[in-house]
């Protein structure tokens, strides 16, 4: 009995034109609110994104991101891991890194706007605080991901408990996201990150000194890609 | 912790981000907090540090978006441990879903989509629900929500559909009268006798929200964006008399967020028409961590 409902539903989901006996005017409306609903959570994810690609790379974007299979529930986290996958594909962005840059930018904001002040570490051993997207600064400004992805600016206190500003390169972001544990290492992997380049963005990241101590640490657990 | 244990006359509201810093110096009073989990499942850092500290002054409760119980998808146990232990975490009492389909194929749907109005569908309803119990270990609520046009198949009414799914599932109802009030407007039924038709014996909480008319759609819809209307709120009243004890009653406001002073005085009216509706005096109670 559930099974022709839930046939409704997929082709509901695939803007098929309902079938004889399905209201019309039903199709339409759930159509309409289904739209909404994952334009509006993929713009509060992506918005910086949108900044960086400009209407016209953006719209496709987030057509193709519907069309994928998107993750369960809504932890930003997931969210990027999908819009990574759906990147990729893209022939003119850098997918993983621009869906983790843009999800920690994400992150970076919610975090000024908390707390702009304290700066507070994020996890145990970083300190970083809080990342952001500039996109004032538009195409000129230095490019974190090789002209591909969105900027990455790094708001932080260094180990001096400075207040810095630094333009982050990717492999930076990405060792964040791991030493933060925000992003898993293995789902890097399985994404082509290799573990060098999580240890070149540790290197980096101790060079800006946001990290303590002398030798980088281990990417730990991040496997060469399959 | 159950704020209704607490307070007869206890009124919430949602833990929204923008509110975090305020609601940890705030003053006022504010009988619980209910909050998305699908927002803080799997984030740490300072927002958990938040959340941990938010947790010291207020009651939480838990209301899920993304549970689906009338999908095609299996419950994955994963989802539900992560749910239960964010409620361990927060000592939530209960847990609470939505009737609906949220995603299907895996795909997230973003939106609550209705259900047919089905012995089916209130089975398998039923038999989901009463999984997520035994493996989330707490009692689930489960909220009515807004449907803008019945689904093929559909039966019933929604007031059969809904007593039927919750007697064979032993779920407790959230009421969202604000959803009641939606419904009855966009399909031409009087509220009143909507709202009466649902099992409100088993109502274990009450959501108010703000609702405007979609000119696009040609609907009422419930956007959560605005003041709980005088419309709702006299609804409100009525179904409390119906139920007729005080219920906790959560006010939904999450776009066009105002500041924490307008929602707690928001709160502080909900909780006068509840207690006027039962003529008691408020408690002369005023702060917020009250009943901790």
């Amino acid at each position: 009995m559930m099974e022709e409902y839930y046939a409704y539903v997929r082709r509901l989901l695939r803007d098929e034109e309902p079938r004889a006996g399905e209201a019309r005017g039903a199709s339409e409306i759930y159509r309409t609110l289904v739209r909404r609903q994952q334009r509006q959570v993929l713009l509060l994810m992506f918005g910086p994104l949108k900044q960086r690609l400009g209407s016209a790379g953006f719209e496709p974007w987030l057509d193709a991101l519907r069309e994928q299979s998107p993750p369960r529930d809504a932890n930003p986290s997931r969210w990027a891991l999908a819009a990574a996958h759906v990147l990729g594909t893209l022939p003119h962005v850098d997918g993983c890194t621009a869906a983790i840059a843009t999800y920690l930018a994400l992150r970076a904001e919610t975090a000024i706007a908390e707390d702009p002040r304290e700066g507070d570490p994020l996890a145990p051993g970083a300190r970083l605080a809080t990342f952001s997207c500039d996109p004032r600064r538009g195409h000129d400004a230095p490019t974190a991901c090789g002209g591909g992805g969105p900027l990455v600016l790094a708001f932080y206190r260094d180990v001096d408990r400075r207040v810095r500003t630094e333009a982050l390169s990717l492999p930076a972001v990405a060792a964040w996201g791991v030493l933060a544990g925000e992003v898993a290492p293995a789902e890097l992997a399985l994404r082509g990150v290799q573990r060098a380049t999580l240890q070149r963005g540790e290197h980096q990241l101790r060079a800006l000194g946001a990290l303590p101590g002398a030798g980088p640490r281990s990417a730990r657990g991040c496997d060469e890609p399959r | 912790m159950d704020a209704s244990a607490r307070d007869p006359f206890s009124v919430g509201i949602g833990l929204r981000r923008p509110h975090f810093r305020e609601l940890l110096h705030n003053e006022r009073r504010v009988d619980f907090l209910e909050l998305v989990p699908e927002v803080f499942l799997g984030v740490g850092g300072e927002t958990r540090r938040v959340l941990h500290a938010l947790r010291e002054r207020y009651p939480m409760l838990v209301h899920g978006v993304s549970l689906s119980l009338g999908g095609p998808d299996p419950l994955t146990p994963r989802k539900l441990a992560d749910l239960a232990a964010l409620c361990r975490e927060l000592d939530a009492p209960y847990y609470s879903d939505h009737v609906c389909l949220s995603s299907i194929d895996g795909i997230e749907t973003f939106d609550l989509l209705p259900l047919p109005f089905t012995e089916a569908a209130a089975l398998h309803v039923a038999t989901r629900c009463r999984a997520a119990r035994e493996r989330m270990e707490r009692p689930i609520a489960l909220e009515n929500i807004t449907y803008y046009a019945k689904m093929p198949g559909s039966a019933w009414t929604e007031g059969q559909f809904l007593s039927a799914m919750l007697e064979a599932s032993d779920a407790e109802l959230l009421l969202d009268v604000s959803n009641v009030l939606a419904n009855a407007q966009n399909h031409g039924l009087d509220p009143q006798s909507a709202l009466d038709a649902l099992p409100l014996a088993r109502t274990r909480q009450i959501h108010l929200a703000g609702q405007r008319f979609d000119s696009e759609l040609q609907l009422q819809v419930d956007d959560h964006a605005s003041a709980v209307s005088e419309a709702s709120l006299a609804l409100y009243e009525h179904a409390l008399r119906r139920i007729g004890r005080p219920v906790p009653t959560l006010i939904e406001w999450d776009q066009n967020l105002p500041s924490l002073d307008a929602l707690l005085d928001l709160a502080d009216l909900v909780r006068a028409r509840q207690a006027a509706v039962f003529e008691a005096p408020l408690s002369s109670a005023a702060t917020s961590t009250a009943g901790r």
